[in-house]
């Protein structure tokens, strides 16, 4: 099951994707016409009138960064940097528009560096797929723009998207996010002025420069004018990415995408928050709304949790990923998350009593605004609002010992290749010494044995990881590395038969008009991101 | 135009951990302890008076009359270090990780210092090269120096082993390690009948305390004999966190209180199904009624079909929004005249005719996405 493409009224990002699985320059030209060059006051008043956001989850008004560097005091001519690395597992949005429309992104990076009189624009992707073949190719399609665009890949992390991460990893260190804070606007890549977004808000940025402002603002909800790009997924039929008008019920976007009854729906990622499915089929599409529903509208990632999974299981699996995913730098980060995830860990066992519960919150609320970057109060958040919202399954968990259901892996992760700490349990005698050695992935139970923290080890636990084995007196404990998807070779994608990956019960729903193609493509683009898809969509 | 080949994709930012410069340090050790004395060795026997030549004679001499005994004391330590980490009866966890630390770094010292002993040994023609691996070929103190020999190749083997411990952890092969990690205690009395009886006689409370060493060793291992064979009894259980009361005295938050059902299930924990209650998607929501026609989708709706695209028109669904709410109404869309200008939006302005874009900006056929193109 791979996602597809799904409009909601006119498109604007996804225009002319019903037509063409790809918009190479010329057919890319056909649907938005020449390139327009507006000045940077003109683009500044345009992005002002319509409000402006990034969509990359932070949502930092685009006017602001594009007045900050035209107001800059640093030498040297500012560097435009598109920002689609795309590090949340459930997001899929800009690696759609740079595999399909990878021109309407340029453009939007050409607008900025024409009116910020900008000589280079970097696209940072993330590891490898067609999103950077089609990126490249669209980087080399005239002299042009072979001369100002630069692809370049970054470790497919969760935090390498992070802004201070990436202007890190593209001044030659590795992507972590730095300790102190400097706007990119202010000190980017080398030290120059920096405008740095998401792929998306470009693609947005050149819409709006091709329609103006009260063109831009004639859809949506008149407050937050414009289109969204949503990627829904989890527990759904037809997981898609769907472009939508702001203001239209995320209950509607679920319907159409065949969300199953939920207990929850997550919105904004995973530092993003969870909504009850009541809320969720309520809440309009925009930051406005969702904020009022106590939800967030992030970087446009919905994840539909079924009935047929267990919630706090689930949690407890994302807050593992999330704890190994951080960058280890800081240490509230380092030593709070893994406690967060091990107490959920712990809870979803039906191992954990209302200490247990009490740890898990001093532990979430503990890590907040403690960290270089986002990531512990993202988590934080994330964990706190399924506390809040899995109430009910929480208390199955902690006076019935389970809910009866069992975690399915409905919410997705990056396919894991990193080592794993095993026990082999007739062997271990509890000898306890691994648990002091690396607590942050090993705690002892009453009786001294060990319970383990199902996630990789993260690669700034690996020697811990591995003095633990050394120093296991019963030689119990290994490390084996998890075995990768083998990665897809894409002479065997093209040589297989368009195949219309739909639902055995559902209809097309993505367009009359040379669905096949628009489907191929999805599938094969999907199948190539890799590993992501098929989760079972029972 | 660039060529494909040409254009490549730069990779920053790659995050690894940092390992190789710890197995360096760890290699160093050995390496240096026969550099060092090497050198010295060299520098004493090219003759002269100066300050350096005199200093490198007696850093020779130095290695050359204690080196063994540094081995000896070294694998000592490890060897009662080793014990002591396997012990879970005085020793509490912490202490044993203690322990395996120091076990460790007194078998690199040890080796470090026997592979000095031996270099030394040789360079100064008290043994031949041979005698430093192949046991009771020496011409005097044959069974001592034989014993020497046959404990430096046990600790040899037993330190190499030790040090890829990782890779004899699956299967019988850990019971391998396990005799081969044990043979330490056949090797260490060797190798202290070796220093006490071959070559110069040690004084008396070496042998004193070599006796007391071998003896408090050995009953050390008997005792972990005996506790090994009444089981597994004797370790350092982690305190038991405060339990949850039966009861709980005080009245849950109604967000923890538990649902109706649930005694139902706690009869049968496992067994009953949790009640599944269909819901339709959309079923009673405000939006439903509107959207009866959810056959509108299922019929392929959902994308604008070209021809409204042709005429300017938004693709709505049908009658699914007149009643208001914050998206735009359909007409709103009429009003965006950019959209409808002939500024490439309209179907005979170039789709047509465009055809086979897998040929255009050098994208090369089979690339997954020709078949995208008609």
């Amino acid at each position: 099951m791979t996602p597809g493409l799904i409009r909601i009224g006119q498109g604007r990002v996804t225009a002319g994707l019903d037509q063409r699985a790809r918009l190479d320059l010329a057919a890319h030209r056909a649907v938005f016409g020449p390139l327009p060059r507006p000045t940077v006051a003109q683009l500044i008043a345009m992005c002002e009138r319509v409000d402006l956001r990034g969509r990359g989850g932070a949502a930092f008004p685009v006017a602001v960064k594009l007045r900050a560097i035209q107001g800059r005091q640093s030498k040297g001519k500012p560097v435009i940097v598109v920002n689609g690395t795309e590090g949340e597992p459930g997001s899929s949005k800009d690696k759609m528009l740079l595999a399909r429309s990878p021109h309407l992104v340029l453009d939007g990076a050409l607008i900025a560096a024409t009116a910020l009189d900008a000589r280079q624009v970097i696209v940072a992707v993330a590891g490898h797929g067609p999103h950077v073949r089609s990126v490249t190719g669209a980087a080399a399609a005239d002299s042009h723009l072979s001369r100002l665009v630069r692809v370049v890949s970054v470790p497919d992390r969760f935090v390498s998207g992070e802004s201070g991460a990436l202007v890190n990893a593209l001044n030659g260190h590795p992507a972590l996010p730095p300790g102190t804070k400097t706007r990119a606007t202010d000190a980017g890549v080398r030290g120059r002025s920096t405008l740095l977004s998401n792929a998306e808000t470009f693609a947005q940025l050149a819409v709006l420069a091709m329609l103006g402002a009260a063109g831009y603002a004639s859809a949506g909800d008149p407050a937050e004018p414009g289109t969204v790009l949503l990627t829904v997924s989890g527990s759904v039929q037809r997981p898609a990415v769907v472009e939508t008008p702001t203001g239209v019920p995320l209950g509607h976007v679920l319907d159409i995408c065949g969300a199953q009854p939920s207990d929850g729906v997550l919105v904004g990622g995973y530092h993003g928050k969870w909504l009850t499915a009541d809320t969720a089929y309520a809440v309009p599409i925009s930051r406005r709304g969702l904020a009022a529903g106590s939800g967030t509208l992030g970087a446009g990632i919905v994840l539909v949790l079924g009935r047929d999974s267990c919630p706090l299981g689930e949690v407890a699996r994302v807050a593992g990923y999330l704890a190994a995913q951080s960058s280890g730098q800081c240490g509230p980060c380092k030593l709070g998350l893994p406690a967060v995830a091990a107490s959920l860990t712990a809870l979803s066992a039906g191992a954990g009593g209302m200490a247990e519960l009490a740890a898990l919150r001093a532990a979430t609320f503990g890590v907040r605004g403690r960290g270089a970057c986002h990531h512990p109060d993202g988590t934080a958040n994330f964990v706190a609002s399924a506390l809040d919202v899995f109430a009910g399954d929480l208390s199955e968990h902690m006076f019935r010992g389970g809910c009866g259901r069992a975690t399915r892996g409905i919410l997705p992760l990056h396919p894991g290749s990193e080592q794993r700490l095993v026990v082999d349990w007739t062997r271990c005698e509890g000898h306890g010494l691994c648990g002091r050695v690396v607590p942050e992935l090993i705690r002892l139970d009453e009786h001294g044995y060990p319970r383990l923290l199902d996630v990789p080890v993260p690669f700034w636990l690996s020697r811990d990881a591995g003095q633990a084995v050394d120093m296991c007196p019963a030689l119990a404990l290994r490390l084996t590395t998890a075995e990768q998807p083998p990665a897809v070779p894409v002479r065997q994608i093209a040589a297989r038969p368009a195949r219309p990956a739909l639902p055995a019960a559902g209809p097309p729903l993505t367009g009359r008009i040379r669905q096949d193609a628009d489907l191929a493509a999805a599938a094969s683009w999907l199948a190539e991101l890799g590993g992501r898809g098929p989760h079972s969509d029972t | 135009m660039r060529s494909r080949s040409s254009r490549s994709v730069t990779e920053v930012g790659q995050v690894r951990p940092r390992k190789r410069s710890r197995v360096a340090l760890i290699l160093a050790v050995p390496v240096l302890s026969l550099v060092v004395p090497a050198a010295a060795v060299d520098i004493a026997s090219a003759g002269g008076s100066g300050l350096l030549t005199r200093a490198a004679a007696e850093v020779a001499r130095f290695l050359l009359f204690y080196s063994g005994v540094f081995a000896l004391v070294a694998l000592s330590a490890a060897v009662a270090a080793g014990l002591l980490a396997s012990d879970r009866i005085v020793m509490s966890p912490e202490g044993r990780i203690f322990a395996q630390v120091m076990h460790r770094t007194t078998s690199l010292v040890g080796i470090s210092a026997l592979a000095n002993h031996i270099m030394l040994e040789v360079l100064a023609h008290r043994a031949g090269i041979a005698d430093g691996f192949v046991p009771f070929m020496a011409s005097r103190d044959t069974f001592f120096m034989g014993l020497g020999t046959v404990a430096s190749d046990l600790f040899v083997v037993i330190i190499v082993t030790g040090m890829l411990r990782r890779r004899f952890i699956r299967g019988a092969r850990r019971q391998l390690w396990r005799w081969l990690h044990a043979t330490a205690y056949v090797a260490w009395p060797m190798a202290i009948l070796h220093g006490l009886l071959a070559g110069r006689h040690a004084k008396a409370y070496v042998d004193w305390s070599y006796g007391v060493c071998l003896a408090a060793v050995g009953l050390a291992l008997i005792i972990r004999s005996v506790a090994g064979l009444r089981g597994r009894s004797g370790g350092h259980p982690v305190p038991v966190r405060q339990q949850m009361p039966s009861a709980p005295s005080t009245p849950l938050p109604r967000s923890y209180q538990i649902s109706p059902q649930a005694p139902v299930r706690a009869l049968a924990p496992g067994l009953v199904e949790l009640p599944q209650v269909p819901r339709r998607p959309g079923d009673a929501r405000a939006a439903a009624d509107a959207w009866a026609a959810a056959d509108a989708w299922a019929s392929g709706d959902a994308l604008a079909p070209a021809d409204a695209w042709a005429n300017g028109e938004a693709w709505a669904p049908p009658g699914a929004w007149t009643g208001g709410g914050a998206w735009a109404p359909p007409g709103t869309w009429t009003d965006g005249d950019n959209w409808s200008e002939g500024d490439g939006w309209s179907e005979d302005d170039g789709w047509s005719e465009r055809d086979g874009w897998s040929e255009r900006d050098g994208w090369p056929e089979g690339d997954g996405w020709s078949e995208g193109g008609r």
